[in-house]
């Protein structure tokens, strides 16, 4: 192809951030929707705090999610005055496996209890952990790898068993949902 | 107010803005068109899609559910074909087809230079499906095409706790002279996380999340040539 042929004066651009949503990303997709609709996984959480009495949050979140507990708990900014953590935000399953571990035990050694929602697509985002002994079921792997890693932890998975086709809103919430505590 | 799970359980609004905002989410180089319509004698590429361009063949070109259309009113020669037909109601010089299995009978001829650049319809699948998708694909392709793919690692299924994630997609697409696709050249990126002097480590997604951190050129059914760089 003669890329010469063309009349404009062409300006290559290198990798720049396109994506503009993630702020609005929950609510942006909730107006897709002919009647009013609430992620089921948001009140998931909601419905976890309010009925296991925690009253002082410290939320991770990186998009428009949880204005509920916003609005009928005490927020607060560190982890150790929290009665709970609760974790949303993607990044958080960006990290490599071991500190991602870190950063769990970090957070423990301030607060009590963790309500973490990891994005399956981002475990392991730098392809450097690898353990054949976990299961083929990558959801069950995922549990067993947290289990294997924090031996001192209780971990409960409360998240549902099912393949991802994208349409999931693992973008606004994500899919594994543990909660930890020191044993 | 009613609990959803999963993006299907409910119906979705069909009018124009909805299915407009929907193929926008999912199409981040629509940016560069909106950008390019505002100026009349230039012009932004994007770097990976002139890498592209400067390794086609002479003959026809098409970049299939790519925002191809961007590149259309650059360089007239680069066809363009979407899968959504919300495209057509802002550019008419396109091919709308939603079924893969269809789409060499919708083209009006077949091509020497075929991209398909981190397409999001694509994902959700197995390695195997991404093999089907070509299989696909190289009905629409006379011999000696060169087939230029790339897409994400995050959005594959592979069980990525027990998977040299580098390897599997490597393997995979070396696998493809099955199908008549010869691999010549290919770029994967994990991104290397390594802690700052602080001991903190970035969380950046993996490179190039608008065109895919795996990129595959291959050629269908010919020789491989030296890549323009």
């Amino acid at each position: 192809m003669d890329l010469n042929k063309t009349t404009k004066k062409v300006t290559l651009q290198g990798y720049t951030n396109l994506y503009k949503w993630a702020k609005v990303y929950n609510s942006l997709q909730m107006k897709f929707f002919t009647e009013p609709v609430k992620m089921r996984r948001v009140k998931q959480i909601e419905d976890f705090v309010l009925l296991n009495e925690f009253e002082k949050v410290k939320l991770v979140i990186d998009t428009d999610v949880l204005d509920n507990l916003k609005r009928t708990k005490t927020c607060v900014d560190s982890f150790s005055e929290a009665d709970i953590v609760i974790i949303t935000d993607q990044k958080f399953s960006r990290y490599p496996c071991p500190e991602l571990i870190n950063q769990i035990e970090k957070i423990l050694v301030e607060s009590k209890s963790l309500y973490l929602c990891l994005n399956r697509n981002y475990i392991n985002i730098d392809n450097s952990y690898i353990d054949p002994t976990l299961s083929d079921n990558f959801c069950l792997a995922i549990t067993q790898w947290l289990r294997k890693s924090l031996p001192d932890y209780s971990i409960v998975d409360m998240s549902l068993d099912y393949v991802e086709y994208g349409d999931y809103f693992t973008w606004a919430v994500p899919d594994r949902h543990y909660f930890i505590t020191k044993k | 107010m009613k609990y959803i799970e999963v993006f299907n359980q409910y119906p979705m609004r069909k009018d124009w803005k909805t299915m407009y905002t929907r193929y926008r989410l999912g199409r981040l180089k629509h940016q560069y068109w909106l950008w390019n319509r505002k100026h009349k004698d230039e012009a932004v590429v994007d770097h990976y899609d002139y890498f592209i361009l400067k390794n086609c063949r002479p003959g026809k070109t098409l970049f299939y559910a790519s925002a191809g259309y961007y590149l259309r009113d650059i360089f007239p020669e680069v066809e363009t074909a979407e899968m959504h037909s919300v495209v057509e109601t802002f550019y008419k010089d396109t091919i709308i087809c939603t079924d893969r299995s269809k789409l060499a009978e919708v083209l009006p001829h077949k091509y020497d230079n075929f991209a398909v650049v981190n397409n999001r319809a694509d994902h959700w699948v197995t390695v195997d499906g991404l093999t089907e998708h070509l299989t696909n694909y190289t009905k629409a392709m006379n011999d000696g095409c060169r087939v230029f793919y790339s897409f994400r690692d995050t959005q594959i299924h592979v069980n990525r706790l027990t998977t040299n994630m580098e390897e599997h997609f490597l393997s995979w697409a070396q696998s493809l002279t099955k199908i008549g696709l010869s691999l010549v050249w290919y770029d994967i990126r994990f991104d290397k996380k390594v802690p700052n002097e602080g001991g903190e480590y970035n969380t950046h997604e993996n490179p190039d999340p608008t065109n895919g951190n795996l990129k595959f050129i291959f050629v269908y059914k010919g020789d491989p040539w030296e890549i323009v760089t």
